[in-house]
């Protein structure tokens, strides 16, 4: 698995449409670009300079590593251009009695209940609860009323899931 | 590498790491320490837990009066009616001296104060058998990135019991970057689990913690190295696990090796050719982490109290064999909510079915690995019977999505057998499902691959 230092990113659906964020997450998005192009660009630079001065090249693992980091820097400065150029700003979303961006669904899927936060992709993360308006699930849900079943589908999964409560 | 017969017993691994000077001891003290481990798991190997030709119901019958009979970490000597039960730092003291010497050394030095703790605490048990002791310092160990194991750990080479353990060790450098990715993957799975009734799973240990640590492995020895696990969980008693939680570690050097070695020569080998190119061996090499981690995060969830006791020695089987079919079921979800596209799932039963050879393959030469072999015929033989997977000169483009269903059905029956299925039953299901033949179907394509690796 190649390291990272990547923030909130999933690989579904990358294209060139518009990106939804909430005011939050473009204020997050614009403070870890000042960050990554300020702090962080410099921190790189002196690694690199530092693993320099080990010596030979070819036999230093320092010098590959922070020549990667800076790589990864480098990718995610760009990705967050993009999505800074493209972005359009969700206002926050008032109760709604049908699932949009923003809205912290409770669901049942396979028998299981989940809840999660329905977010443009630029501030999804699974791992904390919030899930991409363009992943499976994400598209999936948008429209949907509670008791409303939709289905989930891919060319592999299939699945049935229930809105039980729209927070 | 060194070996006895044919059988791999230490793996050694480059890795470039900056140590301190002291930490540079204390690391090659350790590397020692599970090079000697090797000499005792050749000692279990050859002397065997139990007394030559002992039935396993006579052996059952003298635990009533000895219960240690039964015990992980007590061999067994002596006849019919004169059993004896001798706990293993007893019964292997000199070649465990050696071991906690050098332990006790590299805890002497180190300045690390939990891990100096972690490591005396570890050289204790392996004298006198505390080794729940040295697991509760090993989850307290904090603010380094080295790693070790020494110790009586997994039941597979008791083939009457699944219950005695065989001595393993590994010194490894922890990953952290790594190590907090697959730790967003865990959330990701676990996040609808912790919330759901006990449906198809128990939640307790995910809400105590599973912590994960992917490691650049220096050395490993015993069973584990043997074996070339990419992963294993610690420590394997349930109640220790319901009230700690778990420690998940990825042997990551280990798992490129077999890649290397064995999954991408396999991939090669069997799949038609227009099919292969659709995937890099990068995303083949991502696949099969991923792979690797839904399987451990699986098994973290079908971990029930009563189950190894119920199942007894079929438990190895059927955990196996759910460990790989449930994992993938899980991976739908992080498929759904975009954590993975459908292109690296389609890899992940790529890698799924390139696993299940390479352990049948590896098999002739690690015959601990019998648990395996069986839970994986059933699943493979499944794919072939239901059409998932088609034969004609390799394998033909799969049916994911048949390959899914499949995958769906049987983890709800062997999940069954571990939450509340007897021993009946589960001997009944392995009877009926096992197809050792059906490995034979891709055997021409696979000649040219060494598997002695």
């Amino acid at each position: 698995m190649a390291k990272n230092t990547q923030k909130n990113l999933h690989p579904v659906r990358r294209g060139s449409k518009s990106v939804y964020v909430t005011s939050k997450g473009l204020s997050d998005a614009k403070l870890e670009l000042a960050l990554l192009k300020g702090q962080k660009r410099r921190e790189v630079a002196e690694r690199i300079q530092k693993a320099r001065e080990y010596g030979d090249l070819t036999e230093n693992s320092e010098y590959d590593a922070a020549m990667e980091e800076q790589t990864l820097v480098e990718n995610r400065i760009a990705e967050l251009e993009n999505i800074l150029k493209d972005a359009k700003v969700i206002q926050d979303v008032p109760k709604s009695d049908f699932v949009v961006i923003g809205s912290t669904v409770v669901i049942e899927m396979n028998g299981e209940e989940d809840e999660f936060t329905i977010v443009g992709r630029v501030e999804a993360d699974p791992s904390k609860k919030r899930i991409s308006n363009e992943s499976p699930l994400g598209s999936s849900l948008l429209g949907a009323k509670p008791g409303e079943s939709v289905e989930v589908t891919t060319p592999i999964v299939r699945y049935k899931c229930k809105v039980l409560e729209i927070k | 590498m060194q070996s006895f017969g044919d059988k791999m017993i230490t793996r050694t691994f480059k890795v470039s790491k900056k140590l301190s000077l002291n930490n540079k001891r204390v690391v090659k003290l350790l590397e020692q320490a599970v090079l000697l481990t090797s000499k005792v798991y050749e000692d279990q190997m050859k002397r065997g837990f139990y007394p030559k030709g002992v039935s396993k119901e006579k052996l059952q019958a003298a635990s009533k009066n000895t219960p240690e009979i039964l015990s992980p970490y007590f061999i067994v000597t002596g006849k019919e009616n004169n059993f004896k039960a001798i706990p293993y730092h007893e019964a292997y003291e000199d070649l465990l001296t050696p071991i906690s010497e050098k332990l006790q050394q590299a805890g002497n030095i180190c300045t690390n104060a939990t891990l100096k703790k972690y490591i005396l605490t570890r050289a204790k048990a392996l004298r006198d058998g505390t080794y729940e002791e040295a697991d509760k310092a090993w989850f307290l160990v904090r603010n380094t990135d080295i790693d070790f194991y020494i110790g009586p750990f997994e039941p597979y080479q008791d083939k009457i019991f699944f219950k005695k353990r065989a001595y393993q060790g590994f010194v490894g450098f922890i990953d952290k970057i790594e190590s907090q990715e697959v730790d967003k993957l865990k959330n990701a799975l676990y996040s609808s689990a912790k919330m759901s009734s006990e449906k198809n799973h128990s939640t307790d240990i995910p809400k105590k913690g599973v912590h994960i640590f992917v490691e650049d492995i220096l050395i490993t020895s015993g069973y584990l190295s043997e074996v070339l696990f990419s992963a294993e969980f610690y420590p394997l008693e349930v109640d220790f696990l319901k009230e700690h939680g778990s420690r998940v570690v990825f042997y990551k050097s280990q798992l490129e090796y077999k890649f290397e070695k064995l999954l991408y020569p396999i991939f090669q080998s069997i799949f038609e050719k227009r099919f292969a190119s659709r995937y890099s061996k990068e995303l083949l090499f991502k696949a099969a982490f991923y792979n690797i981690c839904l399987y451990e995060f699986s098994l973290q969830l079908h971990q029930y109290g009563s189950g190894k006791n119920r199942l007894n020695d079929l438990y190895g089987i059927i955990d196996e064999a759910n460990g790989f079919v449930s994992g993938i079921q899980h991976g739908k979800d992080l498929v759904i909510k975009g954590l993975i596209d459908e292109v690296l799932l389609e890899a992940i039963i790529i890698i799924h079915i390139l696993w299940i050879l390479a352990d049948w393959m590896m098999y002739k030469y690690t015959k601990g690995k019998e648990s395996h072999i069986i839970g994986n015929s059933m699943i493979i033989d499944d794919y072939f019977a239901k059409g998932a997977l088609n034969v004609h000169n390799g394998i033909s483009w799969p049916n994911f999505y048949r390959i899914f269903f499949e995958i769906e059905d049987m983890a709800d029956d062997l999940v069954y057998l571990l939450k509340e299925g007897s021993y009946k039953q589960a001997e009944e299901f392995i009877k009926k499902n096992t197809a050792l033949e059906s490995f034979k179907k891709l055997e021409g394509n696979l000649k040219t691959i060494n598997a002695n690796i």
